[in-house]
């Protein structure tokens, strides 16, 4: 190389490292500033949802864009929790209590354009059904007569799904159900197009098509889910025009985006909430519980309820939800949460009593704990979860149990927890919480821990008691609600005082920060991420 | 020219044979049925094991394996992650522009900055300057990057609200051919300013010592009869002398660079290849791991070459080993 | 006997460079208080474990007369937790860098003598391994062991965590050093002296042993101060981000990933790890350097 090429060789150097910075300015707005006059909501997920099929959706982070995308042929009101019309505008039951026949609204229409039929409502309940989809949900559509012969392939279609005509879709049932029709408001119900859902390429899990308020519009992977307003939604156009989902991992900073204003609600509030944003705080009651389950199928656990409950005894859920982790939680007794028909108020639980941990112990065969190898506590990324497991890690540490903890995001979670119908999952002690999806005991007590959903479907604890399971089954066919609740009752304190499947820790309440500006928000016991967005409207002075 | 560019790169192959090899070890050694531990958390799954060891014909003998291993790799195949369910080479690619972004924005401002003050200590001697470059250099090697990057957030994003404290921004501009998206400025700014912080005191230490070096050489003395003022001179004579110490002390803290992304992009929530590593780390998502552990060994391996390569070109009394000049 | 040229290990001109007295305080403090913690600890909490924090303030607490550097977010002392955290960053730091030694020198001076084939083997491998960048590596192999407690060897352990990391920190370090070790042999396998040994009827052992590698003791000293350093850097790095000393260890590196989700509102429970680290790596830089400028005049230090 002659000298001059060096010489320019190095300016050119010197030059291109010197602009680089100035290259990577972004010339765009920052994302918090929307286009004047347009409505924009953006809220925060922990993670990136595992999925956006309303047929594989388990959690409330997927829930979150699944609900806003999708309908049913009915909804949940979020604020009464009754069953309201949705994708149909009115239904009939008849006297037997097994044909559900249902009216469908004219101008329903999917976001690709199409408009709903009844074939649509048939196909979405084939796809839960079937086997191919391995829906965690298939359990919402299994009153259905002929549903199980459809599901293992024995029947081609499901004998007890009709549509007489375009607009109407009959349902009949096995037997009389009383939470059916709550159980249709759940997403796993969802209408959706057969053409978009029907591609071996799964475009969909990045491009859903339902029939919701809202449409996806853009997916940023692990950084934004974009939603804009459905203008042929069958309830009228949505006030808010865009939402975005910000997935922010960290909740130190996912605060810190609120308070400088690039997010508009929060639902992970800190403990430390500084003194300007506490009027923002919106606190309420969730139907839901919060516990850690053992896995019963795999040592230490397996066969020793003594064990299970001398843990139970050891944490101070006092301590936890009072001091420790303020917020809206209250210690949890049981597995029925209040304001749900069936909640007992005289239910013992397991207050923190060291010595009786202490004598339990002894008594599962584990003096002080020896003898007790480590055992994993799972649990999946968020700022409590890690504290809760912490604490209870130093709890137990008193007595001479050792736990190890084990931190994974959440699709991880959900496989190691999980584990299928056959094999029991890797964890031992897992974190876990419950929203009821409708106020029924049965919407806990057999998607948990009724032996018939041992794995995947929700019984990850692999509790199997036949005693309970009767006392469960024997319930819901009940009509009178004061006879189920005794029933109900009694399941519990029996999965409670004598099995202990769970370290019982507690109810849920949440608090969420909404900025003054949204209006409309309407709390809800069915979770932070079932507030209806649909319902939301921004009043900012103009900016 | 050619022949020994050709000859230097061929030279990184056993380099990355280890690593991939390395990688690949880790599967057999670990404890456990390599099958699981590449199908992660959905292990639990007896027919999605079956079919991890069919694709990766786990029952054949290890040397088999290693070759076909091998043979997937040079044809760009890094297998599927089985936590996304989506090929791992298409998730490189999304998280490859951030983390150059901030590789690039650091170094940059570590070398402009670090050479600007190494010129001023160089100029300035015995005002506090020397002091300071030293004093910056020796603490900038000893504070463990992550919390350095707290203690910005601390500082910038909370209590003086100048910058927003983690992710990446949304509407940064779009690259052309390649595709990525670049970050704003505003996000990138406490990210690359917390890696440039580390870098900047040996650089310009080293700035400093090649300038004094140089002060009282001949080719000095001639231009400033040549009637150029002090700082003129240093400028243009003695940024000639530091870009060599420079660059070779950028060279050699490249490892630490790549750890101190890694960490940084962690606090930063910055969606860059380090994050996404530690990530795949905590899903036990193995074939992530590997894509990704390989893709950033790679660039480390390049950018030493590159290092080696730029030396004699800066610096002509340098010569490498092939004694090219 | 002929004379050998040998080069003193601690020169009066050393011990009044500044360098040479902060560092040796600094390193020296961070030794004390690792030695101290099991005394010094209980008087602030009874082990690093304990929730001391009040059960009725929600933790992290400010600090006060009881508990000077406050408490974290578990409401455990931070005293006593950084004392804790000073023994294990010393114990892995030193370990490991003991390992890599042993390792550095056998494989480097039986390369240096042997020559030939030995020769290239050894040092084809320290390249390979000096080429990768150290924390990749550090991290896939410490993250291809989720649950080191439940881990076949590291469970007999003390604190099978941390053990990984020394091991993993060992497996890296010596490569640095034996090409070291090799580079001086070599060289001094040609002085005068080491014929004279020969002659005299010394076997290899007693040659390389006792009179060269004493001779290349020098930049030995300092790479492996420096390494330390480097070591405990390492140890934080990889406990920050999840794969080196699980909690409720006392490691400064996972004390300050603890302390994140409180750190913009009451940030003391991550400063106080953070500046250990700082001290601490200081402290051996700056003694390495020093240590460089006596001992090691010809790799030339970057300082002005």
């Amino acid at each position: 190389m002659t000298t001059a090429a060096r010489r320019f060789a190095r300016i050119v150097l010197l030059g291109a490292l010197a602009g680089l910075p100035l290259l990577a300015a972004g010339c765009g707005a920052r994302e918090g500033d929307a286009p004047a006059a347009r409505q924009v909501f953006r809220f925060r997920l922990r993670e990136e949802p595992p999925t956006l099929d309303p047929a594989l959706m388990t959690d409330n982070l997927s829930e979150s864009i699944v609900t806003n995308v999708n309908r049913g042929l009915v909804a949940m009101d979020p604020a009464t929790l009754a069953v309201v019309p949705a994708v149909a505008s009115s239904w009939t039951v008849s006297p037997d209590g097994l044909t559900y026949t249902f009216r469908l609204r004219d101008n329903v229409v999917f976001h690709n354009g199409r408009a709903v039929a009844a074939e649509d409502v048939l196909w979405s309940f084939q796809r839960l059904l079937r086997k191919e989809t391995h829906s965690p949900r298939r359990w919402l559509l299994e009153p259905i007569r002929g549903a199980a012969d459809f599901a293992e392939g024995r029947a081609a279609a499901v004998a007890g799904l009709a549509s007489p005509d375009p607009r109407t879709v009959a349902v009949t049932l096995d037997r009389p159900f009383a939470p059916f029709l709550a159980m249709l408001t759940m997403a796993g119900a969802s209408i959706v197009p057969r053409e978009v859902y029907e591609d071996p390429e799964k475009k969909y899990l990045r491009a859903p098509v339902g029939c919701g308020p809202f449409r996806v519009v853009r997916v940023e992977p692990a950084s934004l889910i974009e939603m804009a307003a459905f203008d042929r939604y069958y309830d009228g156009r949505p006030a808010i025009d865009i939402v975005q989902a910000r997935i922010i991992e960290n909740q130190v900073t996912a605060l810190q985006e609120y308070r400088t204003g690039g997010l508009d609600s929060l639902d992970e509030v800190p403990v430390d909430l500084p003194d300007e944003v506490r009027p923002e705080v919106l606190r309420y009651p969730l139907m839901g519980v919060g516990y850690i389950g053992f896995n019963l199928d795999r040592p230490p656990f397996k066969g020793n309820a003594a064990l299970r409950q001398a843990l139970n005894y050891a944490v101070d859920k006092e301590y936890l939800w009072g001091t420790l982790i303020p917020g809206a939680n209250i210690p949890g007794r049981g597995i029925i949460p209040p304001g749900v028909p069936g909640y007992d108020p005289d239910l013992p639980g397991y207050p923190h009593d060291e010595a009786k941990a202490r004598a339990l112990l002894a008594r599962a065969g584990y003096p002080a704990g020896q003898g007790l190898e480590p055992i994993s506590l799972w649990f999946n990324t968020s700022g409590d979860n890690r504290r809760i497991a912490e604490q209870v890690q130093a709890d137990l540490r008193k007595v001479g149990v050792t736990l190890t903890l084990r931190e994974v995001d959440w699709g991880a979670y959900l496989k190691a927890v999980e584990g299928t119908a056959q094999v029991p999952g890797e964890a031992q002690m897992f974190r876990f919480g419950w929203g009821l999806d409708y106020p029924d005991a049965d919407a806990i007590l057999r998607p948990l821990l009724h032996s018939k959903n041992i794995g995947p479907a929700g019984n990850y604890f692999r509790y199997r008691n036949p005693a309970f399971d009767d006392l469960v089954d024997r319930a819901l066919a009940l009509g009178d609600a004061s006879e189920r609740a005794a029933l109900y009752r009694q399941a519990e304190r029996m999965a409670v005082m004598q099995d202990a499947p769970w370290l019982f820790l507690n109810y849920f309440g949440s608090m969420t920060l909404f900025k003054p500006y949204v209006k409309g928000v309407t709390p809800t016991p069915l979770g932070e991420f079932r507030i209806p967005l649909e319902r939301l409207r921004i009043e900012k002075p103009a900016s | 020219m050619t022949g020994y560019l050709l000859r230097r790169l061929l030279g990184l192959v056993p380099v990355l044979l280890a690593a991939a090899t390395l990688v690949w070890g880790l599967l057999f050694v670990l404890p456990g049925d390599p099958a699981r531990l590449i199908a992660g958390a959905r292990a639990v799954d007896p027919e999605v094991v079956q079919e991890v060891r069919a694709e990766w014909g786990l029952d054949d003998p290890a040397l088999v394996q290693y070759v076909r291993y091998l043979g997937r790799l040079l044809r760009g195949d890094l297998g599927v992650s089985y936590a996304q369910g989506r090929p791992v080479s298409d998730i490189l690619g999304e998280h490859l522009t951030p983390t150059l972004a901030l590789a690039v924005a650091a170094v940059a401002i570590a070398i402009v900055a670090g050479i600007g003050l190494g010129t001023l200590a160089a100029a300035f001697r015995g005002r506090g300057f020397d002091l300071l470059v030293l004093l910056l250099a020796l603490v900038g090697a000893s504070t463990p990057v992550f919390w350095l990057g707290l203690l910005l957030m601390l500082t910038f994003a909370s209590w003086l609200r100048w910058f927003p404290a983690t992710g990446y921004g949304l509407d940064g501009m779009v690259l052309p051919l390649f595709g990525g998206r670049l970050p704003e400025w505003r996000h990138l700014a406490l990210p690359a300013l917390t890696l440039a912080l580390v870098l900047m005191g040996s650089l310009a230490r080293v700035t400093r010592a090649a300038l004094l070096d140089v002060a009282g050489t001949e080719s000095l003395r001639a231009a400033r009869a040549r009637g150029l003022s002090r700082a003129g001179v240093l400028l243009r004579h003695a940024l000639r002398r530091a870009l060599p110490p420079v660059v070779t002390v950028l060279g050699l803290q490249l490892a630490g660079l790549l750890g101190g992304a890694v960490a940084t992009e962690f606090v930063f929530a910055w969606p860059g290849l380090g994050k996404a590593l530690v990530r795949a780390i905590a899903l036990r998502d193995l074939p992530l791991v590997e894509g990704c552990v390989l893709l950033l060994t790679a660039a480390y391996v390049l950018a030493a070459l590159a290092v080696d390569l730029l030396l004699p070109i800066l610096d002509p009394r340098i010569g490498d080993a092939a004694g090219l000049q | 006997m002929t004379p050998e040229p040998r080069r003193p290990l601690r020169p009066r001109a050393a011990r009044r460079s500044f360098a040479f007295v902060l560092g040796s305080a600094l390193v020296g403090t961070v030794a004390f208080a690792a030695l101290t913690a099991p005394i010094v600890g209980p008087l602030f909490a009874p082990d690093p474990y304990t929730q001391v924090a009040p059960r009725d303030r929600t933790p992290p607490t400010p600090p006060d007369r009881e508990h000077p550097f406050g408490t974290d977010a578990m409401g455990r002392d931070l005293v006593s937790r950084v004392l804790y955290g000073a023994r294990l960053s010393l114990v892995v730091a030193v370990g490991a860098q003991a390992i890599a030694l042993a390792l550095g020198l056998a494989i480097g001076a039986a390369a240096g003598w042997l020559g030939g084939a030995a020769d290239a083997f050894a040092m084809r491998g320290a390249d390979l391994l000096l080429a990768l960048p150290a924390p990749l590596v550090a991290l896939a192999v410490a993250a291809a062991v989720p649950e080191p407690e439940r881990a076949p060897l590291l469970r007999l352990l003390p604190v099978p965590s941390a053990g990984l990391v020394l091991l993993v920190l060992a497996g890296l370090g010596w490569a640095g050093i034996a090409r070291l070790v090799r580079g001086e042999i070599v060289r001094l396998r040609g002085e005068a002296f080491t014929g004279a040994a020969r002659a005299a009827g010394a076997g290899p052992l007693r040659i390389v042993g006792r009179h060269l590698l004493p001779n290349a003791l020098g930049p030995i000293v300092v790479v492996a101060t420096l390494g330390l350093g480097g070591n405990i850097l390492m140890e934080a790095w990889l406990s920050f981000l999840g794969v080196g000393a699980r909690p409720p260890i006392p490691s400064w590196g996972t004390m300050i990933a603890e302390s994140q989700i409180h750190f913009l509102e009451r940030p003391w429970a991550g400063l106080a790890p953070g500046l250990a680290i700082l001290m601490a790596v200081l402290g051996f830089n700056l003694l390495g350097d020093a240590l460089r400028d006596r001992l090691d005049p010809r790799s030339g230090s970057m300082a002005g």
